[in-house]
Protein backbone atom coordinates (compact mmCIF):
# COMPACT_ATOMS: atom_id res chain seq x y z
CA UNK A 1 0.00 0.00 0.00
CA UNK A 2 2.64 2.79 0.97
CA UNK A 3 4.67 1.57 -1.87
CA UNK A 4 1.83 2.04 -4.56
CA UNK A 5 1.30 5.27 -2.85
CA UNK A 6 4.97 6.29 -3.10
CA UNK A 7 4.82 4.94 -6.58
CA UNK A 8 2.08 7.25 -7.43
CA UNK A 9 3.66 9.95 -5.87
CA UNK A 10 6.27 9.32 -7.92
CA UNK A 11 4.59 9.31 -11.12
CA UNK A 12 2.77 12.41 -10.49
CA UNK A 13 5.70 14.33 -9.27
CA UNK A 14 6.99 12.90 -12.81
CA UNK A 15 4.02 14.12 -14.82
CA UNK A 16 4.11 17.03 -13.05
CA UNK A 17 7.49 17.86 -13.81
CA UNK A 18 7.10 16.89 -17.24
CA UNK A 19 4.56 19.28 -17.66
CA UNK A 20 6.39 22.03 -16.35
CA UNK A 21 9.32 21.17 -18.39
CA UNK A 22 6.61 21.06 -21.65
CA UNK A 23 5.18 24.09 -21.06
CA UNK A 24 8.77 26.18 -20.58
CA UNK A 25 9.97 24.46 -23.51
CA UNK A 26 6.36 26.09 -25.26
CA UNK A 27 5.60 22.37 -26.17
CA UNK A 28 7.96 22.72 -29.01
CA UNK A 29 9.74 19.22 -27.99
CA UNK A 30 8.28 16.17 -26.69
CA UNK A 31 8.96 14.52 -23.34
CA UNK A 32 9.36 11.55 -21.95
CA UNK A 33 6.54 10.06 -18.93
CA UNK A 34 7.71 6.91 -17.34
CA UNK A 35 4.72 5.66 -15.98
CA UNK A 36 4.26 3.08 -12.91
CA UNK A 37 1.69 0.83 -12.22
CA UNK A 38 -0.85 2.12 -9.63
CA UNK A 39 -4.42 2.71 -9.87
CA UNK A 40 -5.52 4.36 -13.45
CA UNK A 41 -1.73 5.69 -13.71
CA UNK A 42 -1.93 4.98 -17.72
CA UNK A 43 -5.19 7.22 -17.65
CA UNK A 44 -3.41 9.74 -16.44
CA UNK A 45 -0.74 10.17 -18.24
CA UNK A 46 -2.09 10.07 -20.86
CA UNK A 47 -4.34 12.84 -19.47
CA UNK A 48 -1.42 14.71 -18.42
CA UNK A 49 0.54 14.42 -21.59
CA UNK A 50 0.83 16.77 -24.48
CA UNK A 51 0.56 15.60 -28.32
CA UNK A 52 4.23 13.83 -29.36
CA UNK A 53 5.02 13.10 -26.09
CA UNK A 54 6.37 9.76 -25.03
CA UNK A 55 4.81 7.32 -22.20
CA UNK A 56 7.34 4.24 -21.05
CA UNK A 57 4.80 2.02 -19.08
CA UNK A 58 7.40 0.39 -16.62
CA UNK A 59 7.00 -3.29 -16.18
CA UNK A 60 4.05 -4.72 -14.09
CA UNK A 61 0.22 -5.37 -13.52
CA UNK A 62 -1.96 -2.76 -14.34
CA UNK A 63 -5.30 -3.11 -13.94
CA UNK A 64 -7.05 -0.46 -16.13
CA UNK A 65 -9.56 -0.41 -18.95
CA UNK A 66 -11.13 1.74 -21.88
CA UNK A 67 -8.21 3.81 -22.18
CA UNK A 68 -8.86 6.40 -25.17
CA UNK A 69 -5.68 8.00 -26.81
CA UNK A 70 -6.88 10.93 -28.57
CA UNK A 71 -3.97 12.48 -29.58
CA UNK A 72 -0.35 11.83 -31.14
CA UNK A 73 1.36 9.93 -28.60
CA UNK A 74 3.89 7.14 -28.31
CA UNK A 75 3.23 4.82 -25.45
CA UNK A 76 6.06 2.10 -25.15
CA UNK A 77 6.13 -0.76 -22.59
CA UNK A 78 9.23 -1.48 -20.73
CA UNK A 79 9.79 -5.25 -20.31
CA UNK A 80 6.05 -6.33 -21.45
CA UNK A 81 3.95 -4.70 -18.58
CA UNK A 82 0.73 -6.54 -18.45
CA UNK A 83 -2.96 -4.12 -18.72
CA UNK A 84 -5.55 -6.63 -17.70
CA UNK A 85 -8.96 -6.16 -19.13
CA UNK A 86 -10.56 -8.71 -16.30
CA UNK A 87 -12.51 -10.37 -18.92
CA UNK A 88 -15.02 -7.77 -18.66
CA UNK A 89 -13.91 -4.52 -20.75
CA UNK A 90 -11.67 -3.42 -23.73
CA UNK A 91 -8.42 -1.33 -23.49
CA UNK A 92 -7.01 0.77 -25.88
CA UNK A 93 -9.05 2.59 -27.78
CA UNK A 94 -7.50 4.90 -30.46
CA UNK A 95 -9.26 7.67 -32.01
CA UNK A 96 -6.14 10.14 -33.11
CA UNK A 97 -3.43 9.92 -35.59
CA UNK A 98 -0.22 9.17 -35.16
CA UNK A 99 -0.12 6.59 -31.89
CA UNK A 100 2.26 4.01 -31.53
CA UNK A 101 1.37 1.59 -29.39
CA UNK A 102 4.79 -1.21 -28.69
CA UNK A 103 5.81 -3.56 -26.42
CA UNK A 104 2.82 -4.40 -24.33
CA UNK A 105 0.70 -7.47 -23.29
CA UNK A 106 -2.74 -6.28 -23.32
CA UNK A 107 -4.79 -9.63 -22.24
CA UNK A 108 -8.60 -10.86 -20.90
CA UNK A 109 -10.66 -8.57 -23.27
CA UNK A 110 -14.04 -9.49 -22.44
CA UNK A 111 -17.19 -10.24 -24.89
CA UNK A 112 -20.26 -8.19 -25.66
CA UNK A 113 -23.09 -9.18 -27.59
CA UNK A 114 -23.73 -6.09 -29.58
CA UNK A 115 -20.15 -4.22 -29.13
CA UNK A 116 -16.60 -5.76 -30.65
CA UNK A 117 -14.78 -6.29 -27.66
CA UNK A 118 -11.06 -5.55 -28.80
CA UNK A 119 -7.74 -5.51 -27.09
CA UNK A 120 -6.54 -2.17 -29.11
CA UNK A 121 -8.83 -0.93 -31.40
CA UNK A 122 -8.39 1.88 -34.12
CA UNK A 123 -11.23 4.02 -34.77
CA UNK A 124 -11.31 6.96 -37.34
CA UNK A 125 -7.34 7.49 -37.29
CA UNK A 126 -4.73 7.45 -39.31
CA UNK A 127 -0.71 6.29 -39.56
CA UNK A 128 -1.55 4.29 -36.57
CA UNK A 129 1.36 1.75 -35.66
CA UNK A 130 1.00 -1.48 -33.62
CA UNK A 131 4.31 -3.07 -33.09
CA UNK A 132 5.73 -5.86 -31.12
CA UNK A 133 2.96 -6.08 -28.54
CA UNK A 134 1.34 -9.37 -27.46
CA UNK A 135 -2.67 -9.56 -27.11
CA UNK A 136 -3.59 -12.93 -25.12
CA UNK A 137 -7.11 -14.04 -24.49
CA UNK A 138 -8.43 -11.08 -25.80
CA UNK A 139 -12.43 -11.59 -28.09
CA UNK A 140 -10.96 -9.36 -30.99
CA UNK A 141 -7.19 -8.60 -30.74
CA UNK A 142 -6.35 -5.65 -32.60
CA UNK A 143 -9.86 -4.12 -34.57
CA UNK A 144 -9.53 -1.22 -36.96
CA UNK A 145 -12.12 0.53 -38.09
CA UNK A 146 -12.75 3.61 -40.08
CA UNK A 147 -8.58 4.15 -40.74
CA UNK A 148 -5.95 4.62 -42.78
CA UNK A 149 -1.97 4.02 -43.61
CA UNK A 150 -2.16 1.94 -39.89
CA UNK A 151 0.96 -0.86 -39.19
CA UNK A 152 0.42 -3.74 -37.58
CA UNK A 153 3.88 -5.15 -36.80
CA UNK A 154 5.24 -8.37 -35.34
CA UNK A 155 2.81 -8.90 -32.74
CA UNK A 156 1.78 -11.93 -30.94
CA UNK A 157 -1.85 -12.40 -31.04
CA UNK A 158 -3.29 -15.80 -29.52
CA UNK A 159 -6.08 -16.51 -27.91
CA UNK A 160 -7.02 -20.20 -25.88
CA UNK A 161 -10.06 -19.49 -23.55
CA UNK A 162 -12.61 -18.10 -25.56
CA UNK A 163 -15.83 -19.62 -26.35
CA UNK A 164 -15.04 -21.82 -29.57
CA UNK A 165 -17.96 -20.17 -31.83
CA UNK A 166 -18.76 -16.55 -30.83
CA UNK A 167 -14.79 -15.81 -30.37
CA UNK A 168 -13.87 -12.61 -32.12
CA UNK A 169 -10.92 -12.69 -35.20
CA UNK A 170 -7.76 -11.73 -34.51
CA UNK A 171 -6.75 -8.67 -36.56
CA UNK A 172 -9.88 -7.06 -37.90
CA UNK A 173 -9.74 -4.52 -40.48
CA UNK A 174 -13.68 -3.11 -41.65
CA UNK A 175 -14.20 0.06 -44.28
CA UNK A 176 -10.29 0.73 -43.92
CA UNK A 177 -7.46 0.82 -46.91
CA UNK A 178 -3.34 1.02 -46.78
CA UNK A 179 -3.17 -0.95 -44.00
CA UNK A 180 0.32 -3.29 -43.46
CA UNK A 181 -0.31 -6.41 -40.97
CA UNK A 182 3.72 -7.38 -40.95
CA UNK A 183 5.21 -10.42 -39.04
CA UNK A 184 2.21 -11.18 -36.78
CA UNK A 185 1.77 -14.45 -35.46
CA UNK A 186 -2.12 -15.42 -35.05
CA UNK A 187 -3.77 -18.29 -33.08
CA UNK A 188 -6.99 -19.73 -31.75
CA UNK A 189 -9.56 -16.34 -32.58
CA UNK A 190 -12.26 -17.39 -34.81
CA UNK A 191 -10.25 -15.75 -37.93
CA UNK A 192 -6.88 -14.81 -38.02
CA UNK A 193 -6.75 -12.10 -40.22
CA UNK A 194 -10.31 -10.34 -41.45
CA UNK A 195 -11.04 -7.91 -43.82
CA UNK A 196 -14.03 -6.59 -44.94
CA UNK A 197 -14.20 -3.41 -46.75
CA UNK A 198 -10.23 -3.07 -46.70
CA UNK A 199 -8.78 -1.78 -50.43
CA UNK A 200 -5.34 -1.40 -51.09
CA UNK A 201 -3.25 -3.18 -48.13
CA UNK A 202 -0.36 -5.11 -47.95
CA UNK A 203 0.20 -8.21 -46.32
CA UNK A 204 2.93 -9.85 -45.69
CA UNK A 205 4.79 -12.20 -43.75
CA UNK A 206 2.32 -13.04 -41.27
CA UNK A 207 1.87 -16.71 -39.71
CA UNK A 208 -2.04 -17.64 -39.08
CA UNK A 209 -2.47 -20.63 -37.54
CA UNK A 210 -4.82 -22.87 -35.48
CA UNK A 211 -7.54 -20.60 -35.54
CA UNK A 212 -10.91 -21.48 -35.02
CA UNK A 213 -12.57 -21.17 -38.86
CA UNK A 214 -10.16 -19.26 -41.45
CA UNK A 215 -6.35 -18.24 -41.31
CA UNK A 216 -7.06 -15.19 -43.65
CA UNK A 217 -10.97 -14.23 -44.41
CA UNK A 218 -11.58 -11.07 -46.52
CA UNK A 219 -15.12 -9.74 -48.32
CA UNK A 220 -15.70 -7.20 -50.58
CA UNK A 221 -11.88 -6.52 -49.83
CA UNK A 222 -10.52 -4.75 -53.57
CA UNK A 223 -6.34 -4.58 -54.54
CA UNK A 224 -5.33 -5.95 -51.83
CA UNK A 225 -2.09 -8.04 -51.87
CA UNK A 226 -0.65 -11.01 -49.50
CA UNK A 227 2.77 -12.39 -49.57
CA UNK A 228 4.62 -14.79 -47.79
CA UNK A 229 2.42 -15.67 -45.53
CA UNK A 230 2.00 -19.26 -43.81
CA UNK A 231 -1.43 -20.40 -43.44
CA UNK A 232 -1.56 -23.76 -40.93
CA UNK A 233 -4.16 -25.82 -39.50
CA UNK A 234 -6.82 -23.42 -39.27
CA UNK A 235 -10.51 -25.04 -38.84
CA UNK A 236 -11.51 -24.47 -42.65
CA UNK A 237 -8.56 -22.70 -44.19
CA UNK A 238 -8.20 -19.54 -45.86
CA UNK A 239 -11.29 -18.43 -47.87
CA UNK A 240 -11.36 -15.12 -50.42
CA UNK A 241 -14.84 -13.96 -51.68
CA UNK A 242 -16.45 -10.87 -53.65
CA UNK A 243 -13.16 -9.17 -54.12
CA UNK A 244 -11.34 -8.18 -57.45
CA UNK A 245 -7.62 -7.62 -57.65
CA UNK A 246 -6.50 -9.73 -55.35
CA UNK A 247 -2.61 -10.47 -55.70
CA UNK A 248 -1.51 -13.64 -53.61
CA UNK A 249 2.34 -14.71 -53.95
CA UNK A 250 4.51 -16.91 -51.88
CA UNK A 251 2.03 -18.05 -49.46
CA UNK A 252 2.00 -21.14 -47.89
CA UNK A 253 -1.32 -23.17 -47.52
CA UNK A 254 -0.21 -26.04 -45.22
CA UNK A 255 -2.54 -28.86 -43.64
CA UNK A 256 -6.37 -27.44 -43.80
CA UNK A 257 -8.36 -30.73 -43.30
CA UNK A 258 -11.95 -31.31 -43.10
CA UNK A 259 -15.06 -31.76 -45.05
CA UNK A 260 -15.50 -28.34 -45.43
CA UNK A 261 -11.73 -27.30 -45.39
CA UNK A 262 -9.94 -25.70 -48.20
CA UNK A 263 -5.99 -24.37 -48.58
CA UNK A 264 -7.47 -21.67 -50.49
CA UNK A 265 -11.19 -20.83 -50.76
CA UNK A 266 -12.03 -18.27 -53.38
CA UNK A 267 -15.61 -17.29 -54.87
CA UNK A 268 -16.33 -14.57 -56.68
CA UNK A 269 -13.10 -13.32 -57.16
CA UNK A 270 -12.23 -11.28 -60.46
CA UNK A 271 -8.94 -9.86 -62.51
CA UNK A 272 -6.65 -11.55 -59.62
CA UNK A 273 -3.57 -13.53 -59.31
CA UNK A 274 -2.67 -16.42 -57.42
CA UNK A 275 0.88 -16.89 -57.90
CA UNK A 276 4.39 -18.83 -56.42
CA UNK A 277 1.67 -20.42 -53.65
CA UNK A 278 2.29 -23.81 -52.29
CA UNK A 279 -0.72 -26.13 -51.39
CA UNK A 280 0.47 -29.21 -49.45
CA UNK A 281 -1.79 -31.32 -47.48
CA UNK A 282 -5.14 -29.85 -47.63
CA UNK A 283 -8.25 -31.89 -48.29
CA UNK A 284 -8.38 -29.32 -51.02
CA UNK A 285 -5.77 -27.05 -52.30
CA UNK A 286 -7.82 -24.81 -54.37
CA UNK A 287 -11.34 -24.56 -54.72
CA UNK A 288 -12.82 -21.81 -56.88
CA UNK A 289 -16.47 -20.71 -57.53
CA UNK A 290 -17.65 -17.52 -59.94
CA UNK A 291 -14.85 -16.30 -60.35
CA UNK A 292 -13.32 -14.33 -63.62
CA UNK A 293 -10.02 -14.05 -64.93
CA UNK A 294 -7.91 -15.02 -61.89
CA UNK A 295 -4.14 -16.67 -62.85
CA UNK A 296 -3.04 -19.40 -61.13
CA UNK A 297 1.00 -19.71 -62.25
CA UNK A 298 3.95 -21.55 -60.74
CA UNK A 299 2.34 -22.81 -58.11
CA UNK A 300 3.22 -26.22 -56.08
CA UNK A 301 0.01 -28.76 -55.09
CA UNK A 302 1.18 -31.34 -52.93
CA UNK A 303 -0.23 -34.27 -51.28
CA UNK A 304 -3.69 -33.32 -51.05
CA UNK A 305 -6.67 -34.84 -51.53
CA UNK A 306 -7.68 -32.71 -54.45
CA UNK A 307 -5.61 -30.21 -55.56
CA UNK A 308 -7.94 -28.11 -57.31
CA UNK A 309 -11.77 -28.10 -57.60
CA UNK A 310 -12.74 -25.84 -60.03
CA UNK A 311 -16.55 -25.20 -60.91
CA UNK A 312 -18.18 -24.87 -63.93
CA UNK A 313 -19.25 -21.47 -62.84
CA UNK A 314 -15.53 -20.37 -63.13
CA UNK A 315 -14.65 -18.73 -66.32
CA UNK A 316 -11.32 -16.81 -67.66
CA UNK A 317 -9.62 -18.64 -65.57
CA UNK A 318 -5.69 -19.56 -66.38
CA UNK A 319 -3.53 -22.31 -65.08
CA UNK A 320 -0.16 -22.05 -66.07
CA UNK A 321 3.48 -23.59 -65.03
CA UNK A 322 2.20 -25.33 -61.63
CA UNK A 323 3.38 -28.58 -60.34
CA UNK A 324 0.66 -30.95 -59.38
CA UNK A 325 2.84 -33.94 -57.49
CA UNK A 326 1.15 -36.37 -55.21
CA UNK A 327 -2.04 -35.35 -55.10
CA UNK A 328 -5.59 -38.23 -54.82
CA UNK A 329 -7.32 -35.91 -57.36
CA UNK A 330 -5.51 -33.13 -59.53
CA UNK A 331 -8.79 -31.41 -60.74
CA UNK A 332 -12.78 -32.00 -60.31
CA UNK A 333 -15.56 -29.97 -61.62
CA UNK A 334 -18.86 -30.16 -61.67
CA UNK A 335 -19.85 -29.80 -64.99
CA UNK A 336 -18.87 -30.03 -68.74
CA UNK A 337 -18.47 -26.35 -69.59
CA UNK A 338 -15.15 -25.44 -69.30
CA UNK A 339 -14.06 -21.54 -69.72
CA UNK A 340 -10.44 -22.00 -68.04
CA UNK A 341 -7.17 -22.42 -69.78
CA UNK A 342 -4.66 -24.88 -68.49
CA UNK A 343 -1.16 -24.79 -70.10
CA UNK A 344 2.41 -26.24 -69.55
CA UNK A 345 1.42 -27.73 -65.95
CA UNK A 346 3.93 -30.88 -64.45
CA UNK A 347 1.42 -33.56 -63.27
CA UNK A 348 3.11 -36.38 -62.22
CA UNK A 349 0.46 -38.85 -63.47
CA UNK A 350 0.93 -37.89 -66.55
CA UNK A 351 2.04 -40.87 -68.96
CA UNK A 352 2.09 -39.58 -72.60
CA UNK A 353 5.36 -39.28 -74.27
CA UNK A 354 7.88 -36.90 -75.31
CA UNK A 355 9.11 -37.82 -78.82
CA UNK A 356 10.39 -34.72 -79.94
CA UNK A 357 12.51 -34.13 -76.67
CA UNK A 358 11.22 -30.57 -76.12
CA UNK A 359 10.78 -31.56 -72.58
CA UNK A 360 6.57 -31.15 -73.28
CA UNK A 361 4.52 -33.76 -73.75
CA UNK A 362 3.10 -34.82 -77.29
CA UNK A 363 -0.33 -35.29 -76.30
CA UNK A 364 -2.46 -34.00 -73.81
CA UNK A 365 -3.36 -34.43 -70.07
CA UNK A 366 -6.68 -34.77 -69.01
CA UNK A 367 -6.66 -34.02 -65.13
CA UNK A 368 -9.93 -35.01 -64.04
CA UNK A 369 -10.03 -38.70 -63.39
CA UNK A 370 -12.97 -40.73 -63.68
CA UNK A 371 -13.13 -41.50 -60.32
CA UNK A 372 -13.04 -37.66 -59.30
CA UNK A 373 -16.64 -37.26 -61.49
CA UNK A 374 -18.01 -40.05 -59.90
CA UNK A 375 -17.71 -39.19 -56.68
CA UNK A 376 -18.76 -35.23 -57.72
CA UNK A 377 -21.96 -36.87 -58.12
CA UNK A 378 -22.07 -38.98 -55.04
CA UNK A 379 -19.67 -38.24 -52.64
CA UNK A 380 -20.35 -41.17 -50.60
CA UNK A 381 -18.29 -43.46 -53.62
CA UNK A 382 -14.80 -42.34 -52.28
CA UNK A 383 -15.43 -45.49 -49.83
CA UNK A 384 -14.75 -47.62 -53.09
CA UNK A 385 -11.41 -45.57 -54.02
CA UNK A 386 -8.28 -47.54 -54.79
CA UNK A 387 -10.42 -50.17 -55.32
CA UNK A 388 -10.01 -52.60 -58.71
CA UNK A 389 -13.28 -51.01 -59.90
CA UNK A 390 -11.73 -47.27 -59.69
CA UNK A 391 -8.62 -49.38 -61.82
CA UNK A 392 -10.66 -50.82 -64.17
CA UNK A 393 -12.79 -47.22 -64.86
CA UNK A 394 -9.85 -45.52 -65.35
CA UNK A 395 -8.24 -48.19 -67.73
CA UNK A 396 -11.38 -47.98 -69.74
CA UNK A 397 -11.75 -44.37 -69.68
CA UNK A 398 -8.16 -44.12 -71.47
CA UNK A 399 -9.31 -46.22 -74.20
CA UNK A 400 -12.60 -44.61 -74.29
CA UNK A 401 -13.34 -41.31 -72.80
CA UNK A 402 -17.42 -40.73 -72.45
CA UNK A 403 -16.80 -39.62 -68.58
CA UNK A 404 -14.53 -37.13 -67.80
CA UNK A 405 -15.03 -33.27 -69.46
CA UNK A 406 -12.92 -33.92 -72.51
CA UNK A 407 -12.43 -30.22 -73.09
CA UNK A 408 -10.70 -29.97 -69.58
CA UNK A 409 -7.09 -30.61 -70.74
CA UNK A 410 -3.46 -29.38 -71.30
CA UNK A 411 -2.46 -29.24 -74.09
CA UNK A 412 1.24 -28.90 -73.23
CA UNK A 413 2.16 -30.90 -69.91
CA UNK A 414 5.65 -30.57 -68.97
CA UNK A 415 7.59 -33.83 -68.83
CA UNK A 416 9.88 -32.73 -65.84
CA UNK A 417 8.97 -30.61 -62.61
CA UNK A 418 9.03 -26.76 -62.80
CA UNK A 419 11.81 -25.16 -60.95
CA UNK A 420 10.15 -22.78 -59.04
CA UNK B 1 -53.40 -51.50 -65.61
CA UNK B 2 -53.80 -48.40 -65.72
CA UNK B 3 -56.15 -48.45 -62.59
CA UNK B 4 -53.24 -50.53 -60.42
CA UNK B 5 -50.38 -47.69 -61.33
CA UNK B 6 -53.04 -45.24 -60.02
CA UNK B 7 -53.74 -46.70 -56.76
CA UNK B 8 -49.59 -47.29 -56.81
CA UNK B 9 -48.90 -43.62 -56.65
CA UNK B 10 -52.10 -42.97 -54.51
CA UNK B 11 -50.40 -45.11 -52.09
CA UNK B 12 -46.32 -43.85 -52.69
CA UNK B 13 -48.03 -39.81 -51.98
CA UNK B 14 -49.70 -41.39 -49.00
CA UNK B 15 -46.65 -42.66 -47.05
CA UNK B 16 -44.21 -39.98 -48.65
CA UNK B 17 -46.54 -37.61 -47.22
CA UNK B 18 -46.43 -39.29 -43.67
CA UNK B 19 -42.81 -39.00 -43.68
CA UNK B 20 -41.93 -36.38 -41.21
CA UNK B 21 -39.72 -33.98 -42.08
CA UNK B 22 -37.61 -31.81 -38.90
CA UNK B 23 -35.67 -29.29 -38.18
CA UNK B 24 -32.00 -31.01 -39.40
CA UNK B 25 -29.00 -29.74 -36.49
CA UNK B 26 -26.32 -27.87 -37.72
CA UNK B 27 -22.98 -28.82 -36.67
CA UNK B 28 -21.56 -25.48 -35.92
CA UNK B 29 -17.83 -24.90 -37.06
CA UNK B 30 -17.98 -27.64 -39.65
CA UNK B 31 -20.86 -27.57 -42.49
CA UNK B 32 -21.08 -25.24 -44.80
CA UNK B 33 -23.37 -22.17 -45.84
CA UNK B 34 -24.61 -23.59 -48.98
CA UNK B 35 -25.11 -20.31 -50.25
CA UNK B 36 -21.98 -18.41 -49.72
CA UNK B 37 -19.33 -21.65 -48.41
CA UNK B 38 -18.72 -20.29 -45.32
CA UNK B 39 -17.96 -22.55 -41.97
CA UNK B 40 -21.43 -21.85 -40.34
CA UNK B 41 -19.87 -20.51 -36.85
CA UNK B 42 -22.13 -17.69 -35.50
CA UNK B 43 -25.36 -19.94 -34.30
CA UNK B 44 -27.55 -16.57 -33.17
CA UNK B 45 -28.07 -15.90 -37.52
CA UNK B 46 -27.80 -19.63 -38.58
CA UNK B 47 -30.83 -20.37 -40.59
CA UNK B 48 -32.25 -23.75 -42.38
CA UNK B 49 -34.41 -24.62 -45.54
CA UNK B 50 -36.38 -28.14 -45.18
CA UNK B 51 -37.31 -28.69 -48.89
CA UNK B 52 -40.37 -30.65 -49.94
CA UNK B 53 -38.39 -33.59 -50.29
CA UNK B 54 -36.84 -33.68 -47.06
CA UNK B 55 -33.59 -32.30 -48.03
CA UNK B 56 -31.94 -29.48 -45.77
CA UNK B 57 -29.92 -26.67 -47.04
CA UNK B 58 -28.06 -24.96 -44.03
CA UNK B 59 -27.56 -21.10 -43.86
CA UNK B 60 -24.83 -19.02 -41.77
CA UNK B 61 -26.83 -16.03 -42.17
CA UNK B 62 -30.74 -14.81 -43.20
CA UNK B 63 -29.08 -13.03 -45.99
CA UNK B 64 -27.33 -15.79 -47.91
CA UNK B 65 -31.13 -18.02 -47.13
CA UNK B 66 -32.51 -15.10 -48.98
CA UNK B 67 -30.48 -14.24 -51.79
CA UNK B 68 -30.35 -18.49 -51.94
CA UNK B 69 -33.92 -18.42 -52.38
CA UNK B 70 -33.98 -15.64 -55.22
CA UNK B 71 -31.55 -17.25 -57.42
CA UNK B 72 -32.63 -20.69 -57.36
CA UNK B 73 -36.05 -19.34 -57.59
CA UNK B 74 -36.83 -21.59 -54.85
CA UNK B 75 -40.51 -22.89 -54.18
CA UNK B 76 -41.58 -22.00 -50.85
CA UNK B 77 -44.54 -24.37 -50.91
CA UNK B 78 -44.68 -26.86 -49.10
CA UNK B 79 -40.99 -26.09 -47.54
CA UNK B 80 -40.00 -25.59 -43.84
CA UNK B 81 -37.77 -22.54 -43.08
CA UNK B 82 -36.57 -22.11 -39.76
CA UNK B 83 -34.39 -19.36 -38.69
CA UNK B 84 -32.08 -19.12 -35.38
CA UNK B 85 -33.33 -17.69 -32.08
CA UNK B 86 -31.46 -14.03 -31.72
CA UNK B 87 -32.04 -14.04 -27.73
CA UNK B 88 -31.78 -17.80 -27.21
CA UNK B 89 -29.43 -19.39 -30.18
CA UNK B 90 -28.92 -22.23 -27.62
CA UNK B 91 -32.44 -23.60 -28.16
CA UNK B 92 -34.74 -24.89 -30.75
CA UNK B 93 -34.94 -22.57 -34.45
CA UNK B 94 -37.44 -20.67 -34.64
CA UNK B 95 -40.56 -21.08 -37.76
CA UNK B 96 -39.80 -18.23 -40.40
CA UNK B 97 -43.33 -17.77 -40.47
CA UNK B 98 -43.83 -17.00 -37.01
CA UNK B 99 -40.72 -15.36 -36.36
CA UNK B 100 -40.49 -11.37 -36.00
CA UNK B 101 -36.97 -9.87 -37.37
CA UNK B 102 -34.69 -6.48 -36.92
CA UNK B 103 -32.68 -5.43 -39.69
CA UNK B 104 -29.89 -3.65 -38.44
CA UNK B 105 -26.21 -2.77 -39.08
CA UNK B 106 -25.40 -3.73 -35.87
CA UNK B 107 -25.61 -7.07 -35.81
CA UNK B 108 -22.79 -7.14 -37.86
CA UNK B 109 -24.19 -10.98 -39.44
CA UNK B 110 -21.55 -13.30 -41.09
CA UNK B 111 -22.14 -11.93 -44.36
CA UNK B 112 -23.95 -8.62 -43.63
CA UNK B 113 -27.32 -10.19 -44.16
CA UNK B 114 -28.08 -8.19 -40.55
CA UNK B 115 -31.14 -9.80 -39.95
CA UNK B 116 -32.04 -11.00 -36.08
CA UNK B 117 -34.99 -13.34 -35.53
CA UNK B 118 -36.87 -13.16 -32.39
CA UNK B 119 -39.87 -15.62 -30.97
CA UNK B 120 -42.49 -12.73 -30.65
CA UNK B 121 -42.82 -9.02 -31.24
CA UNK B 122 -42.38 -8.56 -27.26
CA UNK B 123 -39.10 -9.93 -27.59
CA UNK B 124 -38.20 -7.87 -30.86
CA UNK B 125 -39.71 -4.71 -29.05
CA UNK B 126 -37.05 -5.10 -26.10
CA UNK B 127 -34.02 -5.12 -27.98
CA UNK B 128 -35.40 -2.65 -30.40
CA UNK B 129 -35.75 -0.27 -27.68
CA UNK B 130 -31.74 0.88 -29.33
CA UNK B 131 -31.91 0.21 -32.52
CA UNK B 132 -35.47 2.28 -33.42
CA UNK B 133 -36.42 -0.47 -36.94
CA UNK B 134 -39.32 -1.47 -37.85
CA UNK B 135 -40.57 -4.52 -36.77
CA UNK B 136 -40.64 -7.53 -40.15
CA UNK B 137 -42.33 -10.21 -40.48
CA UNK B 138 -41.17 -13.02 -43.34
CA UNK B 139 -43.16 -11.40 -46.16
CA UNK B 140 -41.53 -8.52 -45.57
CA UNK B 141 -37.88 -9.85 -45.96
CA UNK B 142 -38.66 -11.02 -49.72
Amino acid sequence: MAKSEVNMRRTLVFVFFNLLLCLLANGSFATVIRVHPTANSIHKAIDHAHRGDTLLLQKGYYKEHDITVSKKLVIIGVGFPVIDAEGKFQVFMIKGDSVTIKGLQIQNIGEASLTDMAGIKIINAKNVVIAGNRLINNTFGVYIQNSTHCEIIDNIINCHVKDELNGGNGIHAWKSGQLLVKGNAISGHRDGIYFEFVTNSNIVGNTSHNNVRYGLHFMFSHNNTYTKNTFKDNGAGVAVMYSKGVTMTDNYFLHNWGDASYGLLLKEISDSKIEHNYFIKNTTGLYMETTTNVAVQQNVFQENGWAMRIQASCSGGSFTKNNFIGNSFDVTTNGTMVMNTFNNNYWDKYDGYDLDKNNVGDVPYYPVSVYSVVTEKIPSAMILYLSLLTDIMDQVEKVMPTVVPDKLKDNHPMMRKIKL
Amino acid sequence: MKARTYIFFLVMLVTTSACKRKFEPINYGHEACTHCRMTIMDNRFAAEVITKKGKAYKFDDMGCLLKYMKDENFNETGALIFVADYNNPDSEFLDAHHAVFLHNEVFKSPMNGDFAAFASALKATQLNADLHGPLLKWPNLK
